[in-house]
């Protein structure tokens, strides 16, 4: 057995792995180009009050539902909605008694929609200030 | 900073636009021009060179209803629109709204609209239009800004696909 041999075997590309990467590239480009994925979002300093008051517009990255959660714990009745940037027709909204940081679901957004993530405490609760939370999109 | 380097600095935004809108106009189209079209053109720069309406909560609060309808009122004339379309599909019923939710709404409903007109209807002026969305006060950052920005040249063309399927939706809705 001489010393070079089994190097050069080593160094040898596996036919498997070209086929699996040509297997790969031809998935890749069979991805749809509606494809998406969903992420997160934080919301810093989400101050609300008895009115509605719109954070910020966003987009949705697919159509599975976008929920929310409180990152502090709100000492306040509060609800969070999700309404049309182009109608301010509501997609959704969900209520979160005090103390509740479970994600729920806030509204179905068609993927590529723009959607106005607003929220407002219960009547008579005053407003809620500097409390975070987190966007699933 | 001063509100009068403040103007100055959206003014010279306006500039750019304009600038851009003169280029698109050069270029070459497929649809010939109306006056209305020019029009929209024009104001579509004259609103990317107005200054930001601020924060969306901020300012004044208008009841749901008739309040806000009448302050969109006040705010639609600035927004181009085209041809023979109404802003007659936002409801002004889903809470109260701020001067910056109102001009929010009237800014991506007319949008979606021209997105649409650019797409069915490509003309040098709903280009030049398009070119100029970005600017737009409601418009300038955020995903607001990303969505504007993929319609314009170079952007990027799988967001504008599923955006615009959006706004066909919505506009039928």
């Amino acid at each position: 057995m001489t010393r070079g041999k089994p190097v050069r075997k080593r160094l040898r590309r596996p036919r498997i792995g070209r086929t699996t990467l040509s297997l790969a590239g031809a998935a890749l480009l069979a991805v749809p180009a509606t494809a998406s994925a969903n992420v997160y979002t934080d919301i810093p300093d989400f101050n609300i009050s008895e009115t509605p008051v719109t954070y910020s517009s966003y987009l949705a990255t697919s159509s599975s539902g976008v929920q929310y959660r409180w990152v502090d714990s709100p000492w306040k009745g509060n609800a969070v909605q999700t309404a049309s940037c182009y109608s301010n027709s509501q997609y959704g909204a969900a209520y979160y008694p005090p103390g509740t940081t479970i994600y729920q679901g806030i509204g179905t957004v068609p993927n590529g929609a723009c959607f106005n993530l607003r929220g407002w405490t219960a009547t008579g609760q005053g407003s809620m200030s500097f409390y975070d939370g987190r966007l699933f999109r | 900073m001063s509100p009068q380097r403040l103007r100055a600095m959206f003014a010279g935004g306006g500039l750019a636009t304009l600038a851009a809108v003169s280029v698109l106009a050069l270029g070459g189209g497929s649809t010939p021009a109306t006056a209305a079209d020019r029009a929209a053109g024009d104001r579509a720069a004259s609103l990317a060179a107005e200054a930001g309406p601020g924060a969306f909560g901020a300012g004044k609060q208008y009841v749901p209803g008739a309040a806000a309808e009448r302050r969109a009122a006040e705010h639609a004339p600035a927004v181009p629109l085209p041809d023979g379309q109404a802003f007659d599909d936002i409801n002004w019923n889903n809470g109260a709204l701020s001067d910056a939710e109102i001009q929010g709404l009237l800014e991506f409903n007319a949008a979606c609209r021209w997105w649409i007109a650019d797409a069915d209807r490509p003309s040098k002026d709903s280009a030049a239009v398009v070119a100029a969305i970005p600017g737009w006060p409601s418009m300038r950052g955020g995903d607001r800004h990303t969505v504007a920005l993929a319609f314009t040249v170079g952007g990027d063309a799988k967001l504008a696909a599923a955006v615009l399927a959006s706004c066909r939706a919505e506009s039928k809705a």
